[in-house]
């Protein structure tokens, strides 16, 4: 399903009456078809919008006059594609903005960023990739522009009104890699926070400002005949021109002002304003204004309230007394077109004359005026508008109407309607936040599935409002059952049990976030049985969270069960993204349960799936694929997976243990190519994203894994010093308290020990461990354990006792294709593999034992200390910094010296006292050392 | 101090000069945000001055949105002699 868009914020504004040519100005827009970015910068009021509208048209009439006649070039270049988007203050929303933008764009092309669209509908955590990572975003969007065959100019009207930061972010990003098939043209009041400077000087940007925009003497004659049809004196034009400076909206108002006036009125208005200094608009708004029937009067304060107007809209606006009618205007579709023919500040949206906008100021002004004379009416206003958009089905206007008119219970109304959708299919958590913090708590609390969605977002968004979601749902458990028995209706009925599972399901969750699994279960479990038949997302939700819980327990056959149980449900009503994340994640207890070959034929079935997505529920699969892949031998196929997988899990903060998983398995993987220091990269990467989240990937998981590969690499130092940290030194093996959450770490712990020969406490704990994985029905582990038990014995120089453990191991992982599990092993397996029986499977592992020459390049440690950079005790002083930046140039000293316009001198006594500051001796060093102090 | 009555008379397009202080030391990667102003620290009070020339008050709105949007604590704006700029670096 698709947002709701309002597609009028993608017309090109139809060009106003050609009043004045601007011949040099349309010239500079022509040459936005040689830039990057067209920057169009200026105040309210100087037509900025106007020349854009007015220069398309131009193009548009020059490129169908060519298309006639297929000889002739157009002076212009060839045909280009316009593509235009209003912006609001709404599109501040991320997802929103990305939607509008994409859904403009596929008018090149309408396939064109389709799957980032679908990820963003899909996803709620679109957010977090547009704030941390646009860039993911945003390539695949330039790739699918690169392939388009027609230049495209894209307007972003009226850019001021974006302050999100990501979304500066992803534009900055997209004019850095920007396909020469497009280009930008930017229309703002202010300057955007872009590298405006750094484009110049490039010669990738220019603008087109205010002073550029203004009329000058003789192009404010010519709109002032224009308008007024007065033959006006020169002096009287100029004295109009000094004092709106050239600004066209003031003089469009002082125009429309002098309409049907006679000389000596002209001279009469000229003098109450000339060399004054009152700010003019109010003044010429006034005047406007009050030269209108008190009927048009009334129209222009009711509808001022509104961003866009119809005439159905101004007609359910309107009260009904304004709307008996004395000029022979039946409607408000007859007024707004007389608006129009008149000039009256009104822009129209589109070609069909349905919607109009006031021009911003104008529209400011009688808002405000219309607060003053009838503040009384104002709430009214938007409650009648938010009716009518919600009648329209446009709930995200209707829903800014109802809070303007401070109409709580009906925005409560309109967003339980609404909310699920915007939830579980759009993803704009951001903007139901929003308007979440707008309600007053006396609402909030008396609705219980707004609260129930004000949980969710709060869950989505943030990781440390544990005790606001604790206290709504129990708000929400408060209410639920009085409301369920007084409820008769069987589709409410069915809403209100559904929102009383959905407590269960978030206090599920919560406690799975606390890692108190029991809890969790027993929650989730809850809300499976209170749910009525039909609330299938939910149960999905449900379902979910059952089976990683039991999959966190180390119960891999339940977890199996029910993920595949998630998956069928998921099938039912084409859910993608819960699909792929239920496959992930039994591809993993597939892993555990020793079921290469099933995992693999899983993987195959959702691959068409997933490569479509750019998700992290695909990013998942990948990773988990990736680590079968590698341990089947298949270092392309895994390494591309890995690759792929943390990719796509790396924007979001949540899957950092996913991202964890892919770096760890693509160390092993550079290990096993005899890669160390690749492997050694891949492993301090892994680290960092590890501290990302203590709670989500725990350090002593990190050391062991960490731990395991040195060993693996031959450095027992290393190794023997985590077991001395981690204090399992003391402990005794018998008194180790098993869980498979720790199971990875005492299968470590086990390596160790036999690396220093503490082989009868290994087998001890090997045998606790057996006990363990047999019960869970975790027989991948088994096959390890097996394989351990032969090492074991081997290090106790008992081969005869090692043999049948490891026959057992091999029976098992042959059939399965199990390989670096025993290669990785390194010397002892492959000693021990050759006292083994020959078989086709043991002859393959054995010639893929390397020759151990690499790791004569034993890794001495693993963290390298990061230099931190330092402030400075002593700062530079401004022209040290200054001398600085120039010694980083491949300038001389006396070059530097005649660049400051000071004495040679002056620049030795600078560098020696920057010389002293930074603690170094050279030009050399010192660049360096300002480079790590960020000194630039 | 300055007479700004002495400067000529300021629209919306004017090129000006500007002097604008902030409560922040800026360092590093945040004054490379501002690169073409000049910059002076007050390591006493802890202030910052951006002091030079701005095409029109489009350009200054944005400056102002910059420093917003930087969180940086903003203490005066005021329009100067083009020629204060110099004489200030060097004070």
């Amino acid at each position: 399903m698709s947002s709701p868009i309002l597609v009028t914020k993608l017309y090109i504004p139809p060009p106003g009456p050609q009043l004045v040519a601007r011949p040099r100005l349309l010239e500079r827009l022509n040459e936005a078809r040689q830039r990057k970015l067209t920057l169009i910068s200026a105040p309210a009021g100087f037509g900025k919008t106007t020349l854009v509208s007015n220069w398309i048209q131009q193009l548009k009439d020059e490129q169908n006059l060519t298309s006639t006649d297929v000889n002739k070039v157009s002076p212009s270049g060839p045909a280009v594609q316009f593509i235009w988007l209003s912006l609001d203050e709404a599109d501040n929303d991320p997802v929103r903005f990305m939607t509008y933008f994409i859904t403009a764009l596929q008018q090149l092309e309408n396939t064109l960023g389709q799957s980032i669209l679908d990820s963003l509908q899909t996803t709620a955590v679109a957010t977090t990739v547009l704030s941390s990572a646009p860039d993911y975003l945003i390539t695949p969007l330039i790739n699918d522009i690169a392939t388009v065959n027609i230049p495209c100019i894209f307007i972003l009207d009226d850019y001021h009104l974006i302050e999100t930061q990501a979304i500066q972010q992803a534009i900055i990003f997209l004019l850095e890699h920007q396909p020469p098939q497009l280009h930008l043209i930017i229309t703002t009041r202010a300057d955007p926070p872009l590298p405006l400077a750094r484009l110049r000087a490039r010669g990738q940007a220019a603008d087109i400002r205010a002073d550029d925009l203004r009329f000058n003497p003789a192009e404010a004659m010519a709109f002032l005949k224009q308008i007024t049809g007065l033959d006006l004196s020169l002096e009287q034009i100029t004295a109009l021109e000094n004092r709106t400076e050239g600004w066209i909206a003031g003089l469009q108002l002082a125009a429309l002002s002098l309409q049907g006036q006679s000389e000596s009125q002209v001279d009469t208005f000229l003098a109450a304003f000339r060399g004054d200094d009152r700010y003019i608009v109010d003044y010429l708004v006034e005047e406007v204004f009050n030269q209108q029937t008190p009927f048009i009067q009334n129209f222009l304060l009711q509808t001022a309230i509104l961003e866009r107007l119809s005439g159905p809209l101004c007609d359910a606006v309107l009260d009904g007394g304004a709307k008996k009618q004395e000029t022979g205007l039946t409607s408000s579709q007859g007024v707004l077109e007389y608006l129009e023919q008149a000039n009256l500040f009104i822009i129209p949206l589109d070609n069909k004359r349905q919607w109009y906008r006031y021009h911003h100021l104008f529209g400011d002004l009688l808002g405000h005026r219309l607060h003053q004379i009838y503040p009384e009416r104002v709430k009214e206003l938007h409650c009648r508008a938010s009716q009518w958009y919600e009648k329209a089905t446009l709930f995200d206007e209707a829903i800014r109407h109802a809070l303007a008119a401070e109409d709580f219970d009906y925005t409560a109304d309109l967003i339980e309607t609404y909310a699920q959708t915007l939830l579980w299919e759009h993803g704009n958590t951001q903007t139901l936040l929003t308007w979440f913090e707008i309600l007053p708590n006396t609402i909030i609390h008396t609705r219980p599935m707004v609260i129930i969605n004000y949980c969710w977002v709060l869950f989505e968004i943030f990781t440390d409002r544990e005790a606001d979601i604790r206290a709504l749902v129990a708000v929400a458990e408060a209410i639920l059952p009085d409301r369920l028995a007084a409820e008769q209706d069987e589709a409410k009925k069915a809403e209100l049990q559904t929102s009383i599972a959905e407590t269960q399901l978030i206090l599920a969750n919560l406690a799975r976030r606390d890692n108190d699994t029991s809890q969790a279960l027993h929650l989730a479990q809850q809300a499976l049985a209170l749910l009525p038949k039909d609330s299938n997302l939910i149960r999905a939700g449900t379902t979910l969270t059952i089976a990683a819980t039991y999959d966190s327990l180390g119960q891999s056959a339940k977890a199996k069960e029910i993920y595949l149980k998630g998956i069928a449900l998921a099938h039912q009503f084409s859910n993608s993204y819960i699909i792929l994340i239920n496959v992930a994640k039994l591809i993993d207890v597939l892993a555990v349960q020793g079921q290469l070959q099933e995992a693999l034929i899983l993987v195959q079935k959702y691959w068409p799936l997933m490569e479509n997505r750019l998700g992290p529920d695909a990013g998942m699969i990948y990773i988990n694929a990736g680590q079968i892949f590698r341990e089947l031998n298949d270092f392309e196929q895994a390494e591309h997976c890995l690759n792929k997988g943390v990719e796509l899990c790396k924007p979001f903060e949540a899957m950092a243990l996913m991202v964890v998983q892919g770096y760890l398995g693509l160390a092993w993987l550079k290990h096993a190519q005899g890669e160390a220091q690749q492997a050694r990269l891949m492993l301090q990467k892994a680290e960092a994203y590890a501290a990302i989240d203590p709670m989500l990937y725990p350090a002593v998981r990190m050391q062991a894994m960490q731990t395991r590969l040195l060993l693996a690499q031959g450095n027992l130092t290393a190794a023997t010093h985590w077991l001395t940290q981690q204090g399992f030194e003391q402990e005794k093996s018998e008194e180790l308290t098993l869980s498979y959450l720790h199971e990875i770490d005492h299968l470590t712990l086990v390596r160790v020990l036999i690396a220093q020969h503490k082989a009868d406490r290994a087998l001890f704990l090997l045998t606790r461990l057996q006990t363990a994985a047999q019960t869970g029905g975790r027989a991948g582990r088994l096959i390890e354990i097996h394989m351990l038990k032969a090492l074991a014995h081997q290090a106790q120089g008992q081969t005869q006792q090692a043999l049948p453990f490891l026959a057992q191991a091999l029976q098992a992982a042959e059939a399965e294709g199990y390989i670096r599990l025993f290669v990785d092993e390194g010397q002892p397996m492959a000693s021990l593999l050759n006292e083994m029986t020959n078989t086709t499977y043991i002859d393959k592992l054995v010639t893929l034992f390397p020759n151990f020459q690499h790791l004569a390049t034993v890794i001495e440690s693993v963290s390298t200390p990061k230099t931190e950079a330092v402030a400075l005790i002593d700062p530079l002083t401004k022209r040290e910094l200054k001398t600085l930046r120039l010694l980083a140039t491949e300038l001389s000293i006396p070059e530097i010296a005649a660049e400051m316009v000071v004495a040679v001198s002056t620049i030795r006594s600078h560098t020696k006292s920057i010389y002293s500051k930074l603690g170094v001796h050279s030009r050399f060093e010192a660049i360096q050392k300002a480079q790590t102090l960020e000194l630039h | 101090m300055h007479l700004t009555e002495s400067l000529p008379r300021l629209t919306l397009y004017t090129t000006a000069c500007y002097q604008i202080k902030v409560q922040t030391l800026l360092s590093g990667r945040c004054a490379t945000m501002f690169n073409e102003l000049t910059l002076d620290l007050n390591g006493k009070q802890g202030t910052s001055t951006l002091t030079g020339t701005l095409a029109d008050q489009a350009a200054l709105h944005g400056l102002l949105i910059k420093i917003r949007d930087l969180g940086l604590p903003l203490i005066s704006v005021v329009r100067v002699e083009p020629d204060l700029k110099q004489s200030n670096e060097n004070s």
